[in-house]
């Protein structure tokens, strides 16, 4: 992948989080926007759970989140003199557990989903 | 050394002296040089020492009028062309005279440049038109461009490649492999170019690992630039332009570059009204 494109979608993923995470924050936190003490009750959890929009932007939340960490990790890495001739080694590595990381996540909210009926 | 120079017209240099595989470690030697005219600059200051006191030491320098980039060294830590810095600019009389960093010394204040321009080369700093390519080798006539065209890059075309940019980033300092300021700023001179049609070619060199990404943009190339050059700048220019062509928006006509025409051939009578060239008054010289 051409540098350009990796830190275009690294700032586009940024952009998406700070989005997610204010819908996040203020769904739980601030009643004025539906949510409140109520929100962390476990029925509004599984409520949540097991509504689809809701899954979806939480797949799309920590697909931007894995990626914007990982793929800045990398490049704090890559500047490091011991990994400087490693780039394609550290890239790699740093892609191979982000996509673990990601399918552990697909698996616990897609098993939620699955589990409480929801489909 | 005291505080102050004593006498107003004498200059004490303490000066990097250093020899790779021959010192074991480098050293300062102290020089005492008089002011010999109001405008002595610090070149002239290291020449006299040269020429009169240590013809042991190294220096290197050509034009002596800010242009061919040779003298770039360090005086109390701040980069500068050494025939384009006064001493009066040092009103405490004590110069503190080192080579650039991020550079291997050659000997006392001579820098390896190897690199530096190894990097120059390796964004093809020279025009690019690949659909005009019988043009760009044979070249019939010029490249038609307007004053408002010319702006667009005439800063970046004032580098007269002294390095000290290079020696002043932070990133250069951590990463040797990093291209540096000078050759990303050689891509924007390029790329916003209207005559020059290698954009692509460019940016796949700088869009690479150590490339136009690794600038953390610290800004220190352009406070040291002494042509006024801001390649900070022209980094950002290829930042966006790398965006753009990731996301395929170069195609876009608000975005797409428009290739400066080749000048038509002239016309024998373009301009009415102008008289005949006078004959000629020297005789020619003979074809040998
Ligand atoms: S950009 Fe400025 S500091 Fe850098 S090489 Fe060119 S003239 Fe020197
Ligand atoms: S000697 Fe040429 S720039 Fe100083």
């Amino acid at each position: 992948m051409r540098e350009g494109l990796g830190w275009t979608l690294h700032l586009l993923a940024g952009a998406f989080l700070f989005i997610l995470l204010l819908a996040h924050v203020s769904q739980l936190h601030l009643i004025s926007f539906g949510g409140g003490e109520q929100a962390l009750e476990w029925s509004a959890v599984l409520t949540r759970a097991l509504s689809r929009p809701q899954v979806i932007a939480y797949l799309v939340f920590l697909a931007a989140a894995l990626y914007h960490g990982f793929f800045g990790l990398r490049n704090l890495l890559i500047e490091l003199p011991v990994f400087r001739r490693r780039v394609a080694a550290v890239t790699f590595t740093v892609s191979i557990i982000g996509i673990v990381l990601f399918v552990y996540g697909l698996y616990t909210t897609l098993a939620l989903y699955l589990q409480g009926g929801g489909a | 050394m005291s505080a102050r120079k004593k006498d107003p017209n004498t200059y004490i240099f303490k000066v990097f002296r250093y020899q790779p595989g021959k010192d074991e470690k480098p050293r300062f030697q102290t020089y005492e040089v008089p002011l010999l005219h109001p405008g002595m600059t610090v070149l002239e200051g290291l020449i006299y020492i040269k020429e009169n006191l240590d013809p042991t030491l190294a220096v290197r320098y050509s034009c002596r009028m800010a242009v061919c980039g040779s003298c770039a060294l360090y005086v109390n830590g701040k980069g500068i062309l050494a025939c384009h810095t006064a001493l009066r600019e040092f009103p405490s009389g004590k110069l503190t005279v080192e080579p650039m960093p991020n550079y291997p010394v050659v000997k006392d204040l001579m820098t390896r440049m190897d690199e530096f321009f190894d990097h120059h080369r390796q964004v093809k700093p020279y025009l690019l038109r690949p659909q005009d390519r019988a043009e760009i080798e044979n070249p019939t006539r010029e490249f038609l461009q307007l004053p408002e065209q010319l702006e667009e890059f005439l800063q970046f075309s004032y580098c007269i490649k002294c390095g000290l940019c290079v020696s002043a980033c932070p990133t250069v300092a951590t990463d040797p492999d990093f291209l540096g300021p000078q050759a990303l700023m050689t891509v924007a001179r390029y790329n916003r170019d209207s005559r020059d049609g290698g954009t692509v070619y460019r940016l796949k060199v700088v869009d690479a690992p150590h490339g136009l990404w690794n600038c953390h943009f610290a800004g220190a190339c352009t406070e040291v630039c002494p042509k006024g050059v801001d390649p900070a700048l022209a980094i950002q220019y290829t930042k966006r332009e790398s965006v753009l062509h990731a996301l395929h928006l170069n195609k876009l006509p608000r975005f797409r570059k428009k290739l400066a025409p080749v000048a038509p051939p002239p016309k024998p009578n373009r301009r009415p009204g102008i008289p005949p060239a006078p004959e000629r008054t020297v005789p020619e010289a003979p074809a040998s």
